[in-house]
């Protein structure tokens, strides 16, 4: 990043200010499927208010960065989280929230539960915990953030460009 | 001291009543009991409804008969309202013969109860108006209730997940089986969303019928429930409620389990307020294994259990206003649970999943000095719900809103199996707090709140005046708090129950909440079936949205309150 003296302006690459832009402004998308929600609900309340960071949970998946898995995924929604995921614009992250979306949690046995979102979506913060704690999952939010103003590669972006080295940072 | 339960003898009940068999008490409790074949159901129950009052269906579940005598038994109970009694019935059903005739047409939300038990037994109901799949993908094949079902044994595959990947898994093959019966066919009475789809639009402004699927991703769909709307414009023609999306095999998981480990399991059923399914599920467990409760113990459940009613309510608030656009609530509703969650996290160590009620008692004693801090935290919660109430109740949008919409009459309530607040907002009187006190609800003077109309505002109301209540009946508790052992002594760590049937209910801030158990005398469950409030009071929707505009649509879900982690299991 440069000041030009001369119109006193600062030059930048886009890359760099798309990340800086990023990094301050996360937008999940409001998909909650069981009891980690209630804890989702709970982030967005007056006592850990995401708000303040810049996290402010949309309705749309087109118009969301990042997509909190809060619960187990079965047979019967594995293909709908797929398809709101496909409808999400790049660069998107996905959080693995609690233990079901991390690997299947209390009900893996089961002949109907999803052993963990990663064997549907690239993740690329697992929050364990049954459920975790609000602030557990603030913290995942922020490493994304982090990483984003940081300019690293998404799991999404690891997936399809093999293990490149990432977004350009400056 | 154990719970009390109404006495009633199974002969008066079943008395004169032809065609039942082997009457007598259901296990060791008191709720009488008797058998009757399929042949005879359909009388029997409308003898038990028509004739003698039993007027709501409480449960209609399937449990495979033990391994030596191949087949299932169908489990029905019905209760009176005006005492309070209870009815169960059993159909036995031999293997290769498992069909029953539908008892739809005795109640119409004994449907979607059915439409579960084919899905989860194979059970096939003859009559039936509508019998698939309901919590299930289409094309899952087997009925993994049954005991035979191949359970996968590291569970479901990658290769699985491909597979469910490639489909909607609502485009399979049509698994519905052949259920005509000349003697018996019931027709709901409402409409059905297929059937309108098809009909012409409006001949004078030449539209077209729509189908809108809401959910299961929308923001007021209360989690993964999936709603299908038969529209004509703006007015809603037909509806049906779609689940499924968070079936997680909870009920079977527990016949694999020990008892202590299911507490952890029915936990995550009613993930709002944990305590309730923990108290039903442990009350039929102390049943079966007779295990007395201190004095102590009963008085910390209902503690627990009103603080939970309280944060339930609170989430249904914060949901019911974000539903209707209004974000206050919602800060209001949430800054109030999280000051009671910190008593739940000092007392319990969980905020949400609790596993605090054990076998013949609770986990721990209050901490230190927490009475009285909890004490001073719930005498400043009345007057923040006066807070909420300046928000909502003398809100012009919101009155404009809820008012007269989605009116519920009292035979619907009866009709579809609903409790709780729902119920009580149509002034149907039940509540088993009072009438059938469990735990130490024998002690607590309980003052059941009772709406006007039945509409959406007297739902709201009534789930505000029950707010107030559990505040009071937990201050109540606080005073009354006895002294001695919070867990009685010696209760064995690895709990064998001799055989036998349990079926234990709790008001749950959604409504009655049952647990049906079996035991067949091992260190796991043979059946535990959790008859959910939440699914009864869901599947009402179709008879409620028809008729209504699609923004009513959004402010009726909002006051139904629905946990689609105990509609699914």
């Amino acid at each position: 990043m440069d000041v030009d003296q001369e119109t006193k302006t600062l030059v930048a690459p886009l890359q760099f200010l798309l990340n800086w832009a990023r990094g301050h402004s996360m937008w999940p998308l409001t998909f909650g499927t069981a009891c980690c929600a209630i804890e989702m609900m709970s982030v967005g309340c007056a006592r850990y208010d995401t708000e303040r960071f810049g996290i402010f949970f949309r309705n749309s998946p087109r118009a969301a960065d990042c997509m909190i898995v809060a619960g187990t995924i079965n047979l019967k929604m594995a293909p709908r989280v797929r398809l709101l995921y496909d409808q999400m614009s790049s660069p998107k992250y996905v959080i693995a929230m609690g233990s079901c979306a991390v690997s299947g949690g209390p009900f893996a046995d089961g002949y109907n539960v999803v052993q963990g979102v990663d064997e549907i979506l690239p993740v690329d913060v697992y929050v364990p915990g049954c459920p975790p704690r609000p602030e557990a999952l603030m913290n995942a939010l922020l490493m994304i953030m982090e990483r984003n103003s940081a300019g690293i590669a998404s799991a999404a972006e690891h997936q399809t460009a093999g293990q490149s080295a990432g977004r350009p940072a400056t | 001291m154990t719970t009390p339960a109404p006495e009633v003898a199974g002969g008066q009940v079943f008395e004169g009543v032809s065609g039942v068999f082997d009457v007598g008490p259901l296990g060791r409790g008191s709720i009488p009991s008797a058998a009757t074949k399929p042949t005879r159901l359909v009388g029997v129950l409308s003898e038990l409804k028509d004739g003698r009052g039993f007027t709501h269906l409480s449960l209609l579940t399937a449990a495979e008969r033990p391994a030596e005598t191949a087949g299932l038994k169908m489990v029905y109970a019905v209760k009176r309202d005006v005492d309070s009694t209870l009815a169960m019935l059993t159909v036995t059903l031999d293997e290769g013969a498992l069909r029953v005739p539908t008892i739809a047409g005795l109640w119409s939300g004994a449907a979607p109860l059915e439409r579960e038990v084919f899905d989860l037994f194979g059970v096939v109901f003859t009559g039936h108006p509508n019998l698939r799949r309901i919590v299930l993908r289409d094309d899952f094949e087997g009925h993994p209730l049954r005991k035979e079902f191949p359970m996968p044994p590291a569970g479901v595959t990658t290769e699985r997940v491909a597979w469910a990947l490639a489909s909607h898994g609502d485009d399979g093959p049509a698994l519905a089986p052949e259920t005509s019966d000349p003697a018996h066919s019931v027709s709901l009475p409402y409409p059905t969303v297929t059937e309108e789809a098809e009909a012409p639009g409006d001949p004078v402004l030449h539209s077209e019928r729509l189908v809108l699927n809401m959910g299961p991703q929308h923001p007021s769909m209360h989690g993964v429930l999936h709603l299908w709307l038969a529209l004509e414009g703006e007015q809603i023609i037909a509806a049906d409620a779609t689940h499924g999306y968070l079936h997680r095999c909870l009920e079977k998981l527990c016949e694999s389990r020990s008892y202590r480990a299911c507490t952890a399991m029915v936990d995550r059923s009613d993930y709002v307020s944990g305590f309730h399914t923990e108290l039903a599920f442990l009350s039929a467990v102390e049943e079966l294994a007779e295990i007395e409760v201190p004095r102590k113990a009963q008085y910390l459940r209902v503690l627990m259990g009103e603080l939970a009613r309280l944060t339930s309510h609170h989430t249904w608030f914060a949901a019911c206003g974000l539903d209707l656009g209004a974000y206050t609530p919602f800060l209001f509703a949430f800054r109030d649970r999280e000051a009671v969650l910190d008593f739940f996290e000092e007392i319990t160590g969980g905020r949400m999943m609790f596993n605090y009620f054990r076998p013949g008692g609770v986990k721990d004693d209050l901490p230190p000095g927490a009475a009285e801090r909890l004490r001073t935290c719930l005498e400043g919660i009345p007057a923040s719900i006066d807070g909420f109430e300046a928000l909502l109740t003398t809100n012009e949008i919101f009155r404009n809103r809820t008012c007269g919409v989605g009116v519920i009459a009292p035979d619907t309530i009866r009709d579809f199996g609903v409790t709780g607040p729902m119920a009580r907002a149509s002034r149907v009187d039940v509540d088993l707090r009072r009438d059938e006190p469990y735990a130490a609800y024998a002690d607590f003077d309980v003052s059941v709140p009772l709406g006007e109309c039945g509409d959406t505002f007297d739902r709201y109301a009534v789930r505000i005046a029950e707010m107030r209540e559990s505040v009071r009946l937990a201050l109540q508790a606080l005073e009354g708090m006895p002294e001695g052992d919070f867990v009685s002594p010696g209760v064995p760590r690895a709990l064998k129950p001799p055989a036998g049937a349990a079926y234990r209910r709790v008001e749950s801030p959604r409504g009655e909440l049952g647990v049906y158990l079996e035991s067949d005398g091992t260190a796991q469950p043979w059946r535990l079936k959790i008859r959910s409030p939440a699914f009864s009071n869901l599947h009402v929707t179709p008879a409620v949205l028809p008729g209504g505009r699609l923004g009513d649509l959004i402010a009726i879900m909002g006051s139904v309150d629905v946990v689609m982690g105990e509609i699914d299991r």
